[in-house]
């Protein structure tokens, strides 16, 4: 009996000192609330960079980033309005013919060397001169240099959107040191920014490292404002980013399930729920995230015939090929006609009367307008991108059903490029685009006739001539609402809508910019590692 | 046997010279323009430009011999889109691709032969009939998927490897392990499919044959007629399926190394492909010809050893 009763003591006591020892590891941590330094950050990111020249891409993926590790003369915040960074601020004169800009001084570049007017002068000038949207600037005339600190911007004629084309993050203006100006567009492998973080290395395909950098400006002067999107007071929580190329998009979901990495982009997203119900994950949905749109060929084929385009125009369905494109989760798009996001200030639905008209009776009458005789409409769309592989299985068989002999041809990313340069090659191509930022950026796109559709209106073109020297934001509104209904009209670029990419992190990560545009993780910290 | 080496070697040469003449104008060929797809829509003389410095504004006859006698020096220029030397990207994603294939091989071979024996002296039994419907299985079902099963289960579920990525060996062995662990399953199990199949009805062929008998009669145990008579004499048409499936692995597996996010040679091709890297594509299909033609001498060479009776004079 002494024994047994010994027995069930000692069990009892190891049993304590067990609970004792454990319990605090399975109950729940409390994580303290507040910054927190250290770490490395790991994002899994859709795929390898093609470049690390800034001003040599449109593509979001290397607007990933530079957001990290450089900055322009401005930035946008959450709300897309322009704030100076490396600019103390910018000043036009009373046409807005020439800008004066006062620099930050201090501002030390990663390999050491202090920021200066010479670096952004020649920043400028390489940015206006090869940069794949250098459109934006070509009434820039001159950048003369008042003092080391300080530059002024000379145009042709009035204009109003130099804020916006520094601030853009689509092919930012980011500064560079003068030195790396003189490099090749396109040829830049070890970018050099002022950022919170610096290249460190990179192994294609494997990842690339960026370390924090120590003599980052904001450190001993940060903005007086907290950090908001690109604008504000950034700070390097972490040691290093780790950017991850992943491509396969299970592999981002698993290794995100497995905490092998803190953030993952472009997720599918019949995940939400399930990273919305995992305990340690948290889903955050993008919005804005993608505008799908084609552009009809008015410049060979069939489609001069704009009867034919207003055909193309009113059979499309678009609630079916947003459906398409987020498998069916009505919660992931929105039908929207707007040229600019609905949380835009520039957003309007001027022309919803021309938007998802989706009636094939009245597309067969403007196919008789037009005298359609069957012709074949070569369609172009690629597997390189998900959704625009999608448009345009949809937008092919909807034609199809009204009637129009649709040849879908499936190209990759490089070839539909090349391709959509030759009007005789093609009739309708599939694309897509992330933000325009002011109305003013569309002018290579729509009504100019630069862009491929060659979309060409002299009233378009008087719009974007306002709109470049208009400072009243009433006037410039009424423009894009003009520039929008004639789009419409025209029928080149007609948009889908708009759908939201899904992201997924781990909760033990403070990203204060989750849900926001683009892929942004700055002012992320680390609060709780899990093993 | 060194003649024959000596005149293998040397008949390399012109396949070489074959292959790259191909594919160079191929690259050339195809659709997609290098220069706008690095560079974007920049203007006309920067593009000038750059075509000029890559030697792109050249006709194709200066440009092939130019790049082939490089090629021959080593020199397999500099690709666009990273500005490395392709010979340093080629080096940097080797041992993957070279560890990747032996490995997958091994296992495929330590599974697989002893498994194409046992089937083959166990004809129609449960245990043959249970490897055949394996092997059917195992080649019918795509790697890739395979792949993700196997994250699914062994990263996920079990939690005891990563998802993705790789470590290299000189970075420790058991990280090395534990990230190359499951794509050489993913491989290996279709490999080890095809293996066991060759093996087996190689193996059929043999134990019919009269000296097998013989052997038998002469009163050997039956281990040594099994593994010393039959199972060599089986070995040239196992050995010719291995090599060729080495080759094929040594050019990288494509479908692997994007569902494993693995740097290799495979990734690196598409990657150059999507971008019009030419010097990259065409190194990269050099390195597979070379890889071809020294794993088809390895193979021959394999046959005089395994089979006396063969001979290179």
């Amino acid at each position: 009996m002494r024994r047994k009763h010994s027995f069930i003591a000692i069990s009892l006591a190891s049993l304590l000192m067990f609970m004792m020892f454990t319990v605090p590891v399975f109950s729940q941590e409390k994580v303290p609330e507040g910054e927190k330094y250290g770490g490395i950050l790991k994002i899994a990111t859709t795929g390898e960079l093609p470049t690390l020249d800034a001003y040599a891409s449109t593509l979001t993926i290397v607007q990933q980033l530079f957001p990290f590790i450089a900055e322009g003369l401005g930035a946008l915040d959450k709300n897309f309005a322009s704030r100076p960074m490396l600019a103390k601020s910018w000043e036009p004169n009373e046409d807005a013919t020439v800008w004066t800009i006062p620099l930050r001084q201090g501002v030390l570049f990663h390999n050491g060397k202090e920021m200066k007017a010479t670096d952004v002068k020649a920043s400028i000038e390489r940015w206006a001169k090869y940069s794949v949207t250098r459109a934006r600037l070509k009434s820039l005339e001159k950048v003369e240099i008042i003092d080391d600190y300080t530059i002024e911007l000379y145009f042709r004629g009035p204009f109003a959107v130099l804020p916006m084309v520094l601030s853009t993050p689509g092919t930012p203006l980011i500064i560079m040191p003068k030195e790396q100006t003189e490099t090749t567009i396109g040829k830049i492998y070890e970018p050099i920014g002022t950022g919170p973080y610096k290249f460190k290395e990179r192994v294609p395909d494997q990842y690339l490292k960026l370390e924090r950098f120590n003599e980052y400006w904001q450190i001993k002067n940060p903005l007086p404002h907290p950090n908001s999107a690109y604008a504000g007071h950034k700070i390097a929580y972490t040691d290093e980013v780790w950017l991850l190329p992943t491509p396969e998009v299970s592999t981002r979901l698993a290794g995100l399930g497995k905490k092998e990495f803190h953030i993952v982009d472009q997720l599918p997203v019949g995940e939400y729920g399930h990273l919305r119900d995992t305990e340690y994950l948290q889903p955050s949905v993008v919005t804005p995230g993608q505008m799908p749109q084609m552009y009809l060929n008015k410049k060979g084929g069939v489609f001069k015939n704009r009867y034919l385009r207003r055909a193309v125009k009113v059979a499309l369905n678009m609630d079916q090929i947003l459906m398409a494109i987020t498998e069916g989760k009505k919660e992931f798009y929105r039908l929207d006609p707007g040229i600019f996001y609905q949380e835009m200030i520039w957003h309007s639905d001027v022309d919803r009367g021309l938007y998802n008209v989706a009636d094939p009776e009245e597309a067969k009458r403007w196919m008789k307008k037009g005298g359609y005789n069957g012709e074949e409409i070569c369609l172009m769309a690629t597997k390189d991108y998900d959704y625009i592989y999608k448009t345009g299985l949809v937008v092919a068989q909807q034609l199809k059903d009204v009637g129009f002999n649709v040849n879908l041809r499936i190209w990759d990313w490089p070839t539909l490029t090349t391709r959509r340069k030759d009007p005789e090659l093609w009739d309708i191509f599939c694309t897509g685009s992330t933000n325009m930022y002011d109305p003013y950026m569309w002018s290579k796109h729509i009504g100019a006739g630069i862009y491929p559709g060659w979309s060409e209106s002299d009233e378009m073109k008087r719009c974007y001539e306002i709109l470049g020297s208009e400072t009243d934001f009433d006037e410039r509104y009424r423009q894009l609402e003009i520039l929008q209904f004639l789009n419409s009209l025209e029928c080149v670029m007609i948009k889908v809508g708009d759908y939201f990419v899904l992201r997924g992190q781990l909760k033990g990560v403070h990203n204060p910019n989750a849900g926001s545009q683009r892929f942004l993780a700055l002012n992320t910290w680390i609060e709780k590692e899990y093993r | 046997m060194l003649n024959y080496i000596i005149r293998r070697i040397l008949l390399a040469i012109p396949t070489l010279i074959i292959v790259g003449l191909i594919v160079f104008f191929l690259t050339c060929v195809v659709p997609g323009d290098p220069v706008t797809t690095m560079v974007g829509d920049v203007p006309l003389d920067v593009i000038k430009t750059i075509r000029s410095e890559w030697g792109l504004d050249q006709p194709l006859y200066v440009q092939f011999p130019k790049w082939f006698f490089s090629m021959i020096r080593g020199n397999l220029g500099i690709s666009t889109s990273t500005g490395m030397p392709v010979k340093e990207l080629l080096l940097q994603r080797m041992p993957l691709t070279i560890s990747l294939a032996i490995l997958t091989i091994i296992v495929g071979i330590i599974i697989a032969i002893p498994l194409g024996v046992i089937s083959a002296y166990r004809q129609n039994t449960i245990i043959d009939s249970m490897s055949v419907i394996l092997a059917v299985f195992w080649l019918s079902v795509p790697s890739f998927l395979l792949g993700f099963i196997l994250i699914l289960l062994f990263s996920v579920y079990l939690g005891w490897f990563p998802t993705s990525g790789y470590v290299p060996l000189s970075s420790g062995f058991i990280p090395y392990i534990k990230h190359i662990i499951l794509p050489v399953l993913a491989l290996g199990a279709a490999q080890s499919a095809q293996i066991v199949r060759m093996t087996r009805t190689s193996m059929l062929e043999v134990l019919r044959e009269n000296y097998i008998q013989t052997a038998r009669a002469k009163g050997l145990k039956e281990r040594v007629v099994i593994l010393k008579h039959a199972l060599r004499n089986a070995l040239i048409p196992v050995v010719t399926v291995i090599g060729v499936a080495l080759a094929i692995l040594l050019g990288g597996i494509i479908t692997i190394e994007v569902v494993f996010s693995l740097p290799g040679m495979g990734r690196l091709l598409i990657t150059a492909v999507q971008r019009r890297d030419y010097p990259v594509i065409q190194g990269i299909v050099i390195w597979i010809s070379f890889a071809y033609i020294l794993i088809n001498l390895i193979v021959d060479l394999l046959y005089a050893k395994i089979n006396p009776k063969i001979t290179y004079s």
